[in-house]
């Protein structure tokens, strides 16, 4: 793994709260981001997040 | 990954007393949270607090 | 050789335990509240009648900002005492003494308010944790709350002892920081809780009681703000002694600077208690000067915790530093993040330092009116005591109590899935009550739809900030169960060691750098005396004249739920309005 499981869950834990954040900085310039649309890029970006820190596996693993 | 459950606490490579420390992460950190503080507060005074019409009067 | 708290002092170890187990039944019951709250009000489950509600909130507010928060202080000063003055109480029997009246008051106060679940019995207390007159709770609830506070004063007399008598073994030293905190904290307490006493004691208890018939809610009002504000410092102060004496040894490195973390705690005496009047910005009866006066104390107080945060997170960085850890910001990623004490704790702090800019807002006499009432109230609570208190708390426990039991915490990683839970959760709750509050949605209802009215949120919908308020809610719901399990699984993890000893590094820079003047606890006492006069007297005279002792006439409206429960109160309501209209 790329990132240690703590770091992942982590680096998981920032980007949902960044995003939810986000969400509402955009809405207050009046662009509205749907729901749905916030959802399914939360689900994108971690899931790539995660797929990353799987597949590049091997010698980055420290732990 | 298994629950190992060692901690690492306070295992320092190498001490480092107060004359070498010169804490200039954390006047970056302070300085980013500066900014974020006035925008969300020239946000919120300026858009939000005088932005908003005022109470409409509702006559029943 | 294993040296943990509980080797040096099983006694206090056994004691401490106690205390925390108290806390920690009081956080259980508060976050089941909590989650009937958040479902209610959201209208996603509804499983009390809505009069039912504010029975449910007052013991969320009682429980958590009372038992669990208090509690828990007093359970980790006496560690702290205990740690750094090394030694053990003067008369242990004492110490139980208090603890034993802060329990009983806490049943006492906890009765009067669950009683109004059960028809059958006659008592109930839906005041809200606030208790402003002319809402009225059963006598039992005020005596369980006067019991309680009298209780933490005799706890602090234990501290001030112990102190004593270590000072007449080690004449002319400094007092150890941690004792230094614990001392000053109850110094702010003694001055402000005497607020709530008065208003107690001399008006809501007789009222209640029937040997005063009548009451002046502004004054009562005023002496619960009196300290209402110091007791979020009562809630927060333990957070920073955590933050100040433990994070620096998790972030592998030492405090920055003992002698700015006295002067911390020395503003927060003199500035904490002149400030309660900005929660009565919309209060009428107080004249504005006062207010627009109280403004300026107020942000005057961002001083201790901005220097709160330079100092604790320098002593990270240096943690950070000595770990190997390089650049402007890189350096972050040399802390153990894995460690859910630490990581808790640093998420905690960030939390309140942006929940911090909701108080900035609060604060304004202007900007206040935005807010004033609304869900964003709740926010801000949420983030600060909430979470800057309750997540270091929690934090803590996970280093504290391998310490007090000498069992090694179990599920450490699960740990750390709890406080990034709870990171999540309270972003998920607070941001949704935040904007909700800017549109306008009130707090303490229990039922916030209104027909042939709609909120104008700004990106979304009312259903959505809803959805959202209730995900936190759940998800903060299941990190309070995760970390209740764990403390208990630790608790019988016998045959198992801390991995961690109890010692606590010295701050890169010591006390012997600074004046001794810091540490003359009678001065700063005095001034933070006579600021308070000079702040409330005028104040206080002003409405004592204008409303009388025991006010214009003011009958009590008792909260209890009669008959045909909502409609009842309703009718109630209404005649108490017209009556006063009338008057
Ligand atoms: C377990 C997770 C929690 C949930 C789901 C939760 C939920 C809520 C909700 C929805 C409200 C607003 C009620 C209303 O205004 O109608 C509320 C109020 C409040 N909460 Fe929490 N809460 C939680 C944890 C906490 C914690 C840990 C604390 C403090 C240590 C706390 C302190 C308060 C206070 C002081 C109020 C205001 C009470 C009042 O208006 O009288 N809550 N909570
Ligand atoms: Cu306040």
């Amino acid at each position: 793994m790329r990132l240690t499981l703590p770091r992942l869950l982590l680096v998981i834990a920032f980007l949902i709260v960044i995003l939810v954040e986000f969400r509402t900085v955009l809405g207050f310039f009046d662009i509205a981001v749907p729901f749905t649309t916030a959802v399914i890029v939360g689900v994108v970006v971690i899931g790539a997040l995660v797929l990353w820190s799987l597949l590049s596996s091997g010698e980055g693993s420290n732990e | 990954m298994p629950d190992a459950n060692i901690h690492e606490l306070s295992a320092p490579d190498h001490a480092i007393d107060h004359d070498e420390f010169d804490p200039l992460g954390t006047l970056t950190l302070i300085v980013l949270y500066f900014l974020a503080l006035v925008l969300m507060w020239l946000f919120t005074y300026f858009i939000e607090f005088l932005g908003n019409d005022p109470t409409p009067l509702v006559v029943i | 050789m294993r040296n943990t708290f509980v080797d040096a002092y099983p006694d206090q170890a056994r004691f401490i335990r106690r205390v925390f187990a108290t806390s920690f039944t009081a956080f259980a019951v508060g976050a089941f509240f909590g989650l009937i709250q958040a479902l209610h009000r959201t209208d996603i489950l509804r499983v009390v009648e809505s009069p039912t509600y504010y029975t449910v909130l007052t013991g969320h507010g009682v429980f958590l900002v009372l038992s669990f928060t208090i509690f828990f202080l007093v359970g980790v000063y006496q560690w702290a005492v205990t740690d750094s003055l090394e030694r053990r109480p003067v008369d242990m029997r004492f110490t139980w003494g208090w603890y034993g009246l802060m329990v009983l008051g806490t049943l006492l106060a906890a009765f009067a308010i669950l009683a109004g679940f059960v028809e059958s019995i006659d008592v109930s207390a839906n005041t809200l944790f606030t208790f402003y007159a002319p809402l009225q709770g059963h006598p039992i609830f005020y005596v369980g709350l006067v019991l309680f506070v009298v209780g933490t004063w005799l706890a602090g007399a234990d501290w001030f002892r112990s102190w004593l008598a270590w000072k007449g073994e080690h004449p002319g030293e400094r007092i150890p920081l941690p004792t230094f905190m614990v001392l000053t904290t109850m110094i702010m307490w003694y001055i402000s809780s005497i607020g709530v006493a008065v208003a107690i004691l001399a008006f809501i208890l007789p009222w209640s009681l029937g040997i005063v018939d009548s009451i002046n809610p502004t004054l009562t009002r005023t002496l619960f703000w009196y300290f209402g504000h110091p007791v979020v410092y009562f809630w927060l102060l333990p957070a920073y002694l955590l933050w100040y004496i433990l994070l620096p040894k998790l972030s592998g490195g030492r405090l920055f600077s003992d002698p700015l973390a006295r002067v911390v705690f020395i503003l927060f005496i003199l500035l904490s208690t002149p400030v309660g009047i900005h929660h009565q910005y919309l209060d009428p009866g107080i004249a504005e000067g006062f207010k627009f006066i109280v403004m300026t104390n107020t942000m005057f107080l961002l001083l201790p915790s901005f220097l709160t945060a330079f100092t604790v997170v320098a002593s990270m960085e240096h943690g950070a530093r000595q770990r190997g850890g390089t650049g402007y910001v890189g350096w972050l990623r040399a802390l153990p993040w894995r460690e859910p004490a630490f990581t808790g704790m640093a998420l905690a702090g960030l939390v309140f330092a942006f929940g911090g800019f909701t108080g900035i807002v609060n604060a304004g006499m202007n900007i206040n009116y935005l807010v004033h009432n609304s869900l964003w109230v709740p926010g801000h609570i949420h983030t600060q005591v909430g979470t800057a208190s309750a997540l270091t708390f929690m934090a803590g426990s996970y280093w504290l109590v391998p310490q007090l039991t000498g069992n090694r915490l179990v599920g450490r990683s699960i740990g750390l899935v709890q406080v990034l839970l709870w990171f999540i959760g309270i972003v998920f709750m607070t941001n949704s009550m935040y904007r909700g509050g800017l549109v306008g949605i009130p707090r303490r209802t229990a039922e916030p739809q209104y027909e042939g009215f709609q909120y104008e949120v700004a990106a979304g919908s009312v259903g959505e900030l809803n959805a959202q308020l209730a995900i936190g809610g759940i998800l903060l719901f299941i990190s309070a169960m995760l970390f209740l399990a764990l403390m208990l699984l630790t608790l019988f993890n016998r045959d198992s060691e801390p991995v961690d000893n109890r010692t606590i590094p010295a701050p890169l820079s010591g006390p012997e750098d600074s004046p001794a003047v810091l540490d003359n606890l009678k001065l700063w006492a005095a001034i933070a005396a006579v600021l308070v006069l000079l702040a409330y007297t005028i104040p206080l005279a002003s409405i004592v004249t204008r409303g009388g002792l025991f006010g214009p006439d003011i009958g009590p409206f008792p909260v209890t739920i009669e008959g045909s429960g909502s409609i009842e109160l309703v009718r109630m309501g209404l005649e108490f309005a017209l009556e006063t209209v009338s008057r």
